[in-house]
């Protein structure tokens, strides 16, 4: 049963006061207290301020503290975001807050089609500094018109990682120009693959996956996916020839069927299930940290195939920006050989300054590698990476293609019949 | 716990018995519309332009920066010939049937359990609901981790016990398992402490009559228990299914954006998030989440009138 | 307390309760153990379970690299902003639709429910625009308005309104010449008091852990959320797990609190102000 219990007279009046003041009151003052901001201005005391973007790890912090002692008129803002892509494209789509300065990943030639939000950076004397740098690096940079956007900031030449004991277990050899000189071509790759599976019974394997077979062919490749005139090469003889290759690692079983950068490849590569892998300079911490208990078991050679690139950003200034001069002198001593330099010691930022790659400070034997002086390989595969042209799809239809060599991998798929549908894949993209 | 005679605090008024004079119908409903209101008024202002925009971007072709371009029904007709679609949306299904169906259960029967439990309830409620507070980025790890082919948890319990390894993150249907156990593991908790609160509501007289008349524990659940629970239910049946609908997280973080290996693992808001976010096909992917909106709709829809069939 | 059955019926519920328990303890628990410990360690196989004692050293890594207090702070109040009013707003509208009758009230509600299957992707830029224009873009206001009342929370306060706030009482209530405000605070809050403190934990926490839609809107480092200063620490080649894991830690642990406070306030028993009838 329901007892209501009167109270006094009169306390209902204080209730009714003090929640009709809260329900009021409350949310006026937090709505309030919540348009409180702070606004950014542009100009401080007479300095010229500037807003800089980056993604964690991929500008020295030490560097950037150091430009206001450089530039004692300028004011870096400089800003690190993460989702970094959504970020940038809803600001400059809403057309606000637009930074001065901004990092651009490997996927720069995705805002090619777009390339009317950045400034051309010829026009504020690029060209000026252009010999100091990795020619490859700095074509990467200009959209298809000839329009610089991206000044060239770190790259990613690929080499071969591999085990020179499971490599000593096929009878192949363990120095690294020794294995140069007996792995030259893919198929030299496969065909000790397939000596390195039969001495170990199955244990190891040559390489991760047909993928990395495949994007490290990419890599070296100096035509893609498209043309400067954006057309569409993906079912041309040299990405068939990429593809096949992918395919018959498969076939011969030479492969550990782990993709890369999962849980199960930092497994494998703990435990010798993966003997080799090609890959980029970066690769050197993603294995450092995922198996850390075989320190000293790798090295490095030059990769099968040749010289390769994977990776890699640029700096950009944004039509945004309204002091462009300024902005591209930030820009030209950020990515100064001199502070390239220290962004390898600090954070193993391969440099695209071609002074750098022979500077000693670059050069020291690394425990992890047997003490092996892995730059050197690394800096020998920058000088020679080849011209090429990523169109702004590229990534997006070669994508298709690792997704269906998957299927042929994990899932048995026909080559033939996941070719064709990687083509339809490709083309339904581009429709969209 | 509960007394049988609760006491509410109610303000003494002198009863004042003289005739109410007939209000306007306006004034008589103005303070329920005015407590709707808020809602309303924050939809039409932040609300509805996003949705025309997002209306208008469906018939457009856009980067998310440039200019756009109109394609018409293009995008929808593209999206709805797409296999890989139509694999998002059966993968989808099947997901939903896999975990949000167990999910409930088991949090109906937590719920049922915990609250007649006397000690250390409070300790298990905190515990019930950590799986929707840990980060996202550490779910990622972890399960990552937990699902690994060679060394993860789950594989090494299994082999030891002699059973088979499961490829979590290869196979076809072992990735929809991986990524319904991950669902049940994050939700059911959740929805075991909705439940809970719903099951303060129902007085104790209520199950103390039924302990009077005999009914066992299992008579209590089904008789009493389900029925003044119903509307609870309801709630999480339809919040589970446009959850479980829009199913985005959990895949994404165990098998990436594609849905890993043959697109086992795709949902439909993975491969809307894949096509505008990750591909920049804004156009597209607006087409593609109108395309989600409907088929959620409908479905939430027959699950609505499920509910409510039940109920008369 | 309603008693169940036997001895050995109460161990099988006491059991599965218990895994239930661990299982949903395990991750927060690796987390942990990952905060203490380096970033090799995190990747060690088969994995560390065990703590280290690497934590002060992550978190001291943590607070140089982010400003962690003033982001917190700013976590803090947008969170406790939307979590009140959205527990104002919410119950008024769902005790409203749940109790009373009005023209127009069925449609009404089957839009509000038709607008949480809504996408809301594709919007953060048309959002982001209507924000600018506003000139809310700098303050903590495009994070509060939009979330200040959902229809969700409505949903959910309707639904446990239906079987939680008796008529007699509204009747009683409307006897005694109670206007709609005062019904809604002195017979259907206290009835609400579970409902409400669930939908709050879960405002809080949501509003905590929003991520996307503050990074976009968040120009100025100073008014960073703390999800959003915790995600620049991610790398795009590497990462220091174990430094993100201290951080991710530190930023769980007011929610735990939270859920403390908001539990024993309102799910665990009060014996003041419970409606029972």
């Amino acid at each position: 049963m329901i007892h209501i219990v009167p109270t006094q007279p009169g306390a209902w009046h204080g209730h009714r006061r003090s929640f009709l003041g809260v329900c009021l009151l409350l949310p006026l003052l937090l709505l309030s207290l919540a348009s409180c901001g702070l606004q950014s201005s542009n100009n401080t005391g007479g300095k010229i301020s500037l807003t800089l973007w980056y993604w964690n790890n991929s500008i020295d912090d030490n560097v950037i503290k150091a430009v206001s002692q450089h530039f004692p008129n300028i004011v870096l803002n400089a800003q690190k975001i993460s989702d970094y892509d959504t970020k940038v494209r809803t600001s400059m789509a809403g057309h606000h807050d637009v930074p001065d300065i901004m990092g651009i990943n490997a996927n720069i030639s995705t805002y090619f089609p777009d390339e009317d939000q950045f400034v051309d950076l010829r026009q504020l004397g690029a060209d000026q500094v252009k010999s100091q740098y990795l020619g490859w690096k700095w074509n990467l940079g200009i959209a298809p018109d000839g329009k610089q956007i991206g000044f060239p900031m770190d790259t990613g030449p690929t080499a071969l990682f591999y085990r020179p004991d499971i490599f000593a277990q096929a009878g192949l050899p363990t120095d690294p120009q020794a294995v140069a000189a007996r792995i030259k071509t893919w198929d030299d790759y496969l065909q000790a693959g397939v000596q390195l599976k039969a001495a170990t019974h199955g244990k190891s394997y040559m390489i991760d996956s047909t993928n990395t077979i495949f994007t490290q062919m990419m890599a070296q490749s100096p035509t893609l996916f498209f043309d400067r005139a954006n057309h569409y090469l993906g079912d041309q003889a040299h990405i068939r020839q990429m593809w096949n290759e992918a395919v018959k690692a498969n076939t011969l079983g030479v492969t550990a069927k782990v993709q890369s950068s999962t849980q199960a490849w930092n497994e494998a590569v703990s435990n010798g299930l993966i003997a080799s892998f090609a890959g980029a300079v970066w690769m050197k911490q993603s294995l450092e940290q995922s198996a850390p208990n075989t320190a000293g078991k790798w090295r490095v050679a030059p990769a099968p195939g040749g010289a390769g690139n994977n990776g890699g950003s640029f700096l950009a200034v944004t039509t945004a920006c309204q002091y462009p001069k300024e902005a591209f002198a930030v820009i030209q001593w950020l990515q100064s050989p001199a502070n390239q330099l220290l962004g390898y010691k600090d954070l193993q930022l391969f440099p695209s300054a071609i002074s750098d790659l022979n500077n000693p400070g670059m050069h020291q034997p690394e425990a992890f590698f047997g003490r092996e002086d892995t730059t050197t390989i690394f800096a020998q595969s920058a000088r020679q990476v080849p011209l090429s042209y990523y169109g702004p799809e590229n990534d997006i239809v070669g994508g298709a293609f690792t997704d269906q060599l998957n299927l042929v991998e994990f899932q048995k798929k026909n080559p033939d019949q996941a070719w064709n549908t990687a083509q339809q894949e490709a083309q339904r993209e581009l429709l969209r | 716990m509960r007394s049988a005679t609760e006491t509410i605090v109610v303000p003494k008024r002198k009863v004042e018995r003289r005739a109410v004079p007939p209000r306007s119908k306006l004034r008589q409903y103005l303070p329920f519309y005015l407590s709707i209101a808020p809602y309303y008024v924050v939809f039409l202002a932040f609300g509805i332009i996003p949705i025309v925009f997002s209306i208008y971007l469906a018939f457009q072709r856009w980067d998310g920066i440039g200019r756009m371009q109109f394609v018409g029904l293009s995008n929808f007709v593209l999206a709805l010939t797409d296999p890989v679609f139509g694999k998002a949306v059966l993968n989808t299904f099947l997901i939903w049937i896999m975990s949000t169906i167990p999910m409930l259960f088991l949090a109906l029967i937590l719920a049922f359990f915990l609250d007649q439990r006397q000690r250390s309830k409070f300790a298990y409620q905190v515990c019930y609901f950590l799986p929707n507070i840990t980060s996202v980025v550490a779910i990622t790890l972890i399960f990552n981790s937990l699902f690994g082919p060679q060394y993860g948890l789950i594989n090494l319990t299994l082999t030891a016990l002699h059973l088979p390894a499961v490829q979590w993150l290869t196979g076809s249907w072992a990735m929809k398992w991986a990524i319904s156990i991950m669902v049940i593991w994050r939700w059911t908790g959740y929805n075991a402490l909705v439940y809970m609160a719903g099951l303060q509501s129902i007085p104790v007289e209520v199950y103390e009559a039924g302990r009077i008349d005999g009914a066992s524990t299992i008579d209590i659940f089904f008789r009493i228990t389900l029925p003044l629970l119903r509307p609870v239910i309801l709630f999480t049946v339809i919040s589970s299914t446009i959850g479980g609908l829009s199913l985005f997280t959990e895949p994404q973080v165990l098998l990436g954006n594609n849905g890993g290996v043959g697109n086992e693992g795709l949902t439909m808001s993975l491969y809307q998030y894949w096509q505008a976010f990750a591909s920049y096909h804004f156009g597209y992917g607006a087409a593609v989440s109108w395309i989600i909106f409907f088929i959620i709709l409908a479905f939430t829809l027959l699950n609505w009138k499920i509910i409510q069939r039940g109920q008369n | 307390m309603v008693e169940y059955g036997p001895r050995y019926k109460r161990w099988i519920v006491d059991l599965i309760l218990l895994i239930g328990l661990l299982a949903s303890i395990f991750p927060f628990y690796w987390m942990i153990v990952m905060a203490t410990n380096t970033t090799s360690d995190i990747y060690r196989l088969p994995p560390k379970l065990i703590f280290g004692s690497y934590l002060l050293t992550n978190v001291a890594h943590v607070l140089q690299n982010i400003s962690f207090w003033s982001n917190f702070l700013n976590t803090a109040f947008v969170a406790c902003t939307v979590t009140v009013l959205q527990l104002f707003f919410c119950s008024l509208a769902g005790f409203t639709f749940a109790k009373f009758d009005f023209p127009l009230k069925n449609p009404l509600f089957v839009l509000l429910l038709g607008t949480m299957m809504l996408p809301s992707a594709g919007s953060l830029v048309a959002l982001f625009v209507i924000m600018a224009d506003l000139g809310w873009i700098g303050t903590f206001l495009p994070l509060i308005v939009p979330s200040m009342v959902t229809a969700f929370g409505i949903f959910w306060m309707r639904q446990y309104a239906l079987g939680a706030i008796p008529n007699e009482l509204i009747e009683a209530g409307r006897v005694d010449g109670m206007g709609h405000l005062r019904l809604y605070w002195h017979v259907a809050v206290p009835a609400l008091r579970p409902a409400l403190g669930y939908l709050g934990i879960l405002s809080f926490i949501t509003a905590w852990n929003d991520y996307l839609w503050p990074l976009i809107v968040l120009i100025n480092p100073k008014l960073y959320t703390l999800q959003v200063a915790l995600a620049q620490l991610n790398g795009v080649y590497s990462t220091d797990y174990s430094m993100v894991m201290a951080g991710t830690l530190m930023a769980t642990i007011p929610l735990i609190i939270i859920f403390f406070l908001g539990a024993r306030q309102f799910i665990a028993n009060l014996s003041a102000g419970a409606v029972k009838a």
